[in-house]
């Protein structure tokens, strides 16, 4: 496994952990349980999730950001999308309701709503989605200059590229995902094959759980079978352990419609998170990483919808 | 109306002027691979043999990635031109790096074009402006349709339709930043199953469907993938 040069962030640290809900009760089960932020969602303001991912009242939102304060904890509000103009003076200006009424900050994607909130003096803490298409550290910078205070840090690179990032005089604040339990065979936001959690609608029943990217390919050039690549197991715990000795800041449990598979993803990410936090070497991390991780992958399980 | 040709680097090697007649201009490099970009000396001679425009295109980078490209950049920008060197660019750190560069002239390639195709007009198009941005690419009708209000020229590519990318290459089993035989070649090749709805193609590390040039006001140079 690729070694990554310690950096003076590799010290042990404690890893933020932000989960994404759907629900007040979403909310405060994770926010009691470990979780030290939330993101929600509105349908209104324009994000990457499945309507089933968000949240379906502002009211319940609001409620959300004020248990948040009441337990000292952080609530963003993701609008991780490009807003379409007919939508964008409507939804910036809720997002912009949000943050005046407290949230901690917002995920974004789209560099016109980091303009709508300089033009209008409104300061907050801003996340690049890992959406955003930020692979290099003068991309970092691109994103810094106009505001960005966090990027989430794309999956479709190994620590050792994704290492001059982490480099403490950038000033950025980098968010992971647990990646041996969550990661996307091909670039996310790049991705428009037909699948259950595409932009794409499946409209036929019989496709509905095709994954083009899980799926094996009959090739036309020696009749053999492909399947899309992606690093095993192993080698994903190794890059998590690579990444917290970076010095990565917070450690990401996506949002999911089945909230039971949220709950064992944010588990078992949890367990993993507090591993690294013990300092344990990197062989005993994935040697009992490989026992925690060992259901990953189940796009399947994940997008049936279940509220909790 | 423009008429481009786009080459992969692996067709290169016993190309012949006659392939290139009928267009006005040639890309080449690659969108979606850092590996797949051409060497100085291959591009200039690309250039020579064409004696036309010869526009680089340019994938997202890594930070190594970025520092071989801004090299070739470098080696292409010390040879004068009538025109600046036009060049595809799909990273934002490319595009930082290239703001002040008046040898150059950036065109926002395909896999920004989700970024662009949605975002407010006014302020792309002041963006633009800012980065001396020349044209936009797109291969797809939907997105050409969000581009209107758009203040630049559109190119528009075909025969295929660009789909999803990843950057963990199947024939080497890493990521590929490393330099490589490009043993993936130019191909495109098929890939079908019952349980997708219909076939995709797979060059590289990237995965596309067919398309066909559209007619629009907006496109002003359509560029066809040699296959």
């Amino acid at each position: 496994m690729p070694a990554i040069k310690k950096t003076s962030a590799a010290k042990k640290h404690k890893m933020r952990v932000l989960v994404g809900v759907r629900t007040l009760n979403e909310a405060e089960f994770f926010l009691t349980r470990g979780a030290d932020e939330v993101y929600c969602g509105l349908p209104e303001i324009p994000n990457h999730g499945v309507t089933a991912e968000n949240f379906s009242s502002e009211k319940e939102l609001k409620a959300t950001i004020d248990l948040a304060k009441k337990l000292g904890k952080q609530v963003f509000i993701v609008a991780n999308d490009v807003f379409p103009a007919a939508v964008f003076p409507r939804a910036a200006a809720k997002v912009a309701e949000l943050v005046r009424y407290g949230a901690s900050g917002v995920i974004i994607r789209d560099m016109a709503l980091l303009e709508y909130f300089r033009k209008h003096k409104l300061k907050t803490y801003f996340t690049l989605s890992t959406l955003g298409l930020c692979f290099n550290r003068e991309a970092l910078k691109f994103f810094k200059e106009r505001g960005v205070a966090r990027i989430v840090l794309p999956q479709h690179l190994s620590p050792a590229e994704a290492a001059p990032m982490f480099d403490k005089k950038l000033g950025m604040d980098i968010e992971v995902f647990c990646l041996p339990l969550f990661y996307e065979v091909n670039i996310n936001s790049l991705c428009s094959l037909s699948c259950p959690c595409s932009q794409e609608a499946v409209t036929d029943p019989k496709l509905q759980k095709a994954y083009t990217c899980l799926s094996a390919l009959k090739r036309s050039d020696d009749g053999g079978f492909y399947t899309m690549p992606m690093p095993n197991s192993e080698t994903l715990l190794n890059y998590f352990y690579d990444y917290y000795h970076l010095g990565a800041k917070c450690m990401k449990v996506a949002r999911g419609p089945n909230g039971e598979e949220v709950i064992e993803l944010f588990y078992k990410s949890l367990l993993l998170t507090r591993l690294l936090e013990k300092g344990v070497s990197r062989a005993a991390f994935v040697h009992e990483g490989k026992k925690i991780a060992s259901s990953s992958q189940n796009y399947g399980k994940r997008y049936i919808v279940k509220r909790f | 109306m423009e008429n481009a040709i786009s080459l992969s680097v692996s067709e290169l090697a016993g190309l012949k002027p006659a392939a290139l007649k009928g267009f006005d201009r040639v890309y080449i490099g690659s969108e979606f691979c850092q590996n797949r970009l051409p060497t100085a000396a291959a591009f200039l001679k690309l250039e020579k043999m064409f004696k036309g425009p010869v526009t680089l295109a340019t994938p997202l980078l890594t930070d190594g990635g970025l520092d071989q490209a801004m090299t070739l950049v470098k080696a292409l920008t010390a040879v004068k031109r009538k025109k600046p060197l036009e060049i595809v660019v799909n990273d934002w750190g490319l595009l930082r790096l290239l703001k002040k560069n008046r040898a150059v002239r950036p065109v926002l390639g395909r896999l920004l074009m989700w970024e662009i195709g949605e975002m407010d007009k006014p302020f792309l198009n002041a963006f633009c402006r800012e980065y001396r941005v020349a044209g936009v690419e797109t291969d797809n009708g939907e997105i050409l349709e969000k581009l209107k209000g758009v203040s630049g020229p559109v190119h528009f590519h075909y025969p295929f339709r660009f789909k999803s990318v990843t950057r963990y290459c199947s024939y080497i089993r890493d990521f590929n930043s490393a330099a490589c035989g490009l043993e993936c070649g130019p191909a495109f090749v098929r890939l079908s199953s019952k349980a997708i709805p219909e076939p995709i193609y797979m060059q590289g590390n990237a995965y596309f469907i067919p398309n066909k040039p559209l007619k629009s006001l907006l496109i002003k140079r359509l560029v066809k993938t040699s296959v």
